[in-house]
């Protein structure tokens, strides 16, 4: 053991001032009249090990992140990830529903041309894009344009230079 | 051993080529008397190490930005009150632990002689000074024992002087009470 003295100031106690000692004296006699000594062994090599441990610590903890963090970051991760599944999982039902509504919705017939107007399909089929029925919502075989434009009294030719 | 001012220190430690030395000319500069005052406030040597590392390790991630509007040693030793208060606090909040017991626990370090060498007066004045609340020893040990001013305490602690005195002055009347009524008790 090494009896290194401990105390933090060469003046120990007496760099209080006079009126200080004599508050003291006067308060407590007893205390007063105690030597001054360091009674607390340091342990032998304490403080050449000391900086030395200090930095290898801070080191290691440098290295991994504590288990503390991780355990913090799940707490918050675990419930927010839940969330959003839930969120996923009923937007992804409701969304196949929808799906459904539409393929019912989209059975073309020849009766649902009766819903298009000329203006519309004169403005698609000169647009510059590859126009197809499908843009306006119908899906109709060759055939069956034919035969509407036939049932509509429509002149082919008429229509081409139009376009 | 050279004392380094704390622009010297700081500087070192902030350049990354002469962190770790300039970090241990830190701790080699102030270890000595950071530990006297943990090792007052714990009094198990165990306790005392692990405090003053903590200190040091919370030193090392506050060093990048310290700001040098105060003295690098009331910082570090502001830390290593702070941790040695937490540490004791700790102790009181265990399961099945009250105060009488904590103290118990403190004294006993007074009792092994690798640990103490004081004689009976001084164990005395040790017990008690263990008994008093945390705060109010860590006043009295700064004030009685290190002799630091009221305003560098209050540094410390971020307690006013004023504070400071009435506790200084409560702390020292208990502990004259306690040291006397000892003595009464098992006269030498």
């Amino acid at each position: 053991m090494d009896r290194s003295n401990l105390r933090n100031t060469p003046d120990f106690r007496s760099g209080d001032d006079a009126l200080e000692r004599e508050e003291l004296q006067r308060l407590a006699p007893t205390l007063f009249g105690i030597p001054a000594e360091e009674p607390f062994k340091v342990p032998a090599h304490f403080f050449d090990r000391l900086s030395h441990e200090v930095q290898a610590m801070v080191v290691e903890q440098e290295k991994k992140p504590s288990a503390f963090t991780w355990l913090w970051r799940l707490a918050i991760a675990t419930p927010v990830l839940l969330v959003l599944l839930g969120a996923w999982w009923f937007l992804r039902d409701s969304g196949t529903v929808k799906n459904v509504a539409v393929v019912e919705e989209t059975s073309p017939t020849i009766e649902d041309l009766d819903d298009v107007d000329e203006v519309d399909l004169f403005a698609a089929l000169a647009s510059d894009e590859a126009v197809t029925m499908n843009t306006l919502g119908v899906d109709l075989t060759d055939d069956e344009l034919l035969d509407y434009l036939e049932q509509e009294h429509t002149d082919l030719n008429e229509l081409i230079s139009e376009l | 051993m050279t004392e380094h001012t704390d622009k010297e220190l700081l500087a070192l430690f902030r350049d990354e080529q002469s962190r770790n030395y300039g970090f241990n000319l830190l701790m080699r500069q102030h270890q000595q008397r950071l530990y006297g005052f943990v090792r007052r406030m714990v009094t198990d040597p165990d306790d005392a190490k692990d405090v003053l590392q903590n200190t040091f390790i919370k030193a090392w991630h506050g060093l990048e930005t310290f700001r040098e509007d105060s003295q690098l040693y009331s910082w570090l030793y502001r830390i290593a009150h702070n941790e040695s208060i937490n540490h004791l606090n700790k102790k009181r909040r265990m399961p099945f632990v009250n105060n009488d017991t904590v103290t118990e626990q403190l004294c006993g370090t007074l009792d092994k002689s690798e640990h103490f060498s004081g004689d009976a007066i001084q164990q005395k004045l040790q017990r008690a000074v263990m008994r008093l609340p945390n705060k109010q020893r860590a006043v009295f040990i700064m004030k009685y024992f290190e002799a630091k001013k009221y305003t560098e305490i209050s540094a410390i602690t971020g307690t006013t002087v004023g504070a400071l005195k009435a506790t200084y002055h409560i702390a020292v009347k208990k502990i004259e009470e306690w040291v006397v009524a000892d003595q009464t008790k098992t006269p030498d």
